[in-house]
């Protein structure tokens, strides 16, 4: 179901281009692991990390449950930029989770946080902070953006 | 006619003589070729045969088994066994491999092949294709299967096909019994299907 939004045109129907340096595969588990320098493109998500690993039901059909990066790990979304030692990327839900120092730039404003979660068809975050852990978002008003 | 029945005398006793003659001729062959082949196995056979010799077969059917149960099965059209080499170069190659339950779990097609009985190794070459039960496959120039590490290898490009995933890569190691797989480099991979409805 496609959605467009003023952040971007995120349909999680689309395929997923990767390419990475290695694959390792266990089918039987649902699990396909591609790592080394590792890009993962759908809609106009891009996914850099070490590591990606893709789990999916092993019924009749074959369908992405999760998609987890990890290791210097950066979601790029038009002006949107997500950084962190973590993602989790709900495909059906198209949102991801971002752990590990977690950042999202846009444009000048930025917000940090222990957790991140970015929904992919909305223009919306929520950021939370672990007990006695900060948030911290600068925005910057309209005027001075550009 | 006391003339006759003499001369017939001597005519049965020349046939006796050679029927006897050819009744002790074939029984020592007989003998021979108990001796020296019943105890040896095809391969002992073979390597009895001089160094320069090719043995063409027509149709080979060759099971590997293991505790009774069958672990791989070749088909090939033709094959040629070189003495000198020790292994036998096939043509049209089929395999199926079986797991510890003896269930089908892969299929392999070549144009060519090398089958090292000794080391349980064969050599695919030429359009191979592997197909998993499990609804996908591996295309390559050649791979190589070893019983022994139950593991298809290759250092050749690949193409990997499923219902919902189109990968090209380098280099591939394929676990028979585990359907799990690993590709060794420059991945490129397209998912199709990808969430449902």
């Amino acid at each position: 179901e496609e959605k467009s939004s003023a952040l971007g045109n995120f349909d999680n129907s689309q395929p997923i281009e990767i390419t990475s340096d290695r694959l390792e595969g266990d089918d039987p588990s649902g699990r396909a692991k591609f790592s080394g320098t590792v890009v993962a493109k759908q809609g106009d998500a891009t996914i850099y990390a070490d590591e990606v690993t893709i789990h999916y039901s092993t019924g009749k059909q074959r369908d992405i449950d999760q998609v987890v990066a990890v290791g210097n790990v950066r979601i790029v979304q038009g002006e949107r930029t997500a950084t962190g030692g973590k993602a989790v990327f709900f495909n059906r839900e198209s949102k991801v989770v971002l752990t590990g120092s977690p950042k999202v730039h846009q444009g000048k404003d930025s917000v940090q946080g222990d957790e991140i979660t970015v929904f992919l068809n909305e223009e919306r975050s929520v950021v939370t902070g672990k007990e006695g852990g900060r948030v911290n978002a600068v925005f910057h008003p309209q005027g001075e953006k550009k | 006619m006391l003339y006759c029945l003499s001369v017939m005398k001597i005519k049965i006793s020349a046939r006796n003589l050679l029927g006897l003659f050819i009744a002790v001729l074939s029984s020592v062959l007989l003998v021979i070729v108990l001796v020296n082949y019943r105890e040896r196995a095809p391969e002992e056979l073979i390597e009895a045969l001089p160094q320069n010799v090719d043995i063409v077969v027509k149709g080979i059917d060759y099971t590997e088994t293991r505790d009774g149960l069958r672990r791989w099965h070749l088909l090939a059209d033709s094959a040629d066994y070189s003495v000198k080499d020790g292994f036998t170069l096939i043509r049209d190659v089929f395999m199926t491999f079986f797991d510890e339950q003896g269930e089908q779990i892969a299929t392999l097609k070549s144009q060519t092949g090398e089958l090292h009985t000794e080391s349980k190794e064969v050599t695919a070459r030429g359009e191979v294709v592997v197909e998993s039960v499990r609804g996908y496959f591996f295309y390559s120039d050649y791979l190589d299967f070893s019983e022994a590490a139950r593991l298809i290898t290759t250092d050749a490009p690949i193409r990997m096909l499923s219902d919902e995933m189109e990968l090209t890569g380098t280099g591939l190691k394929f676990d028979v019994d585990k359907h799990a797989y690993q590709v060794l480099g420059q991945v490129k991979a397209r998912i199709q299907k990808v969430a449902k409805p």
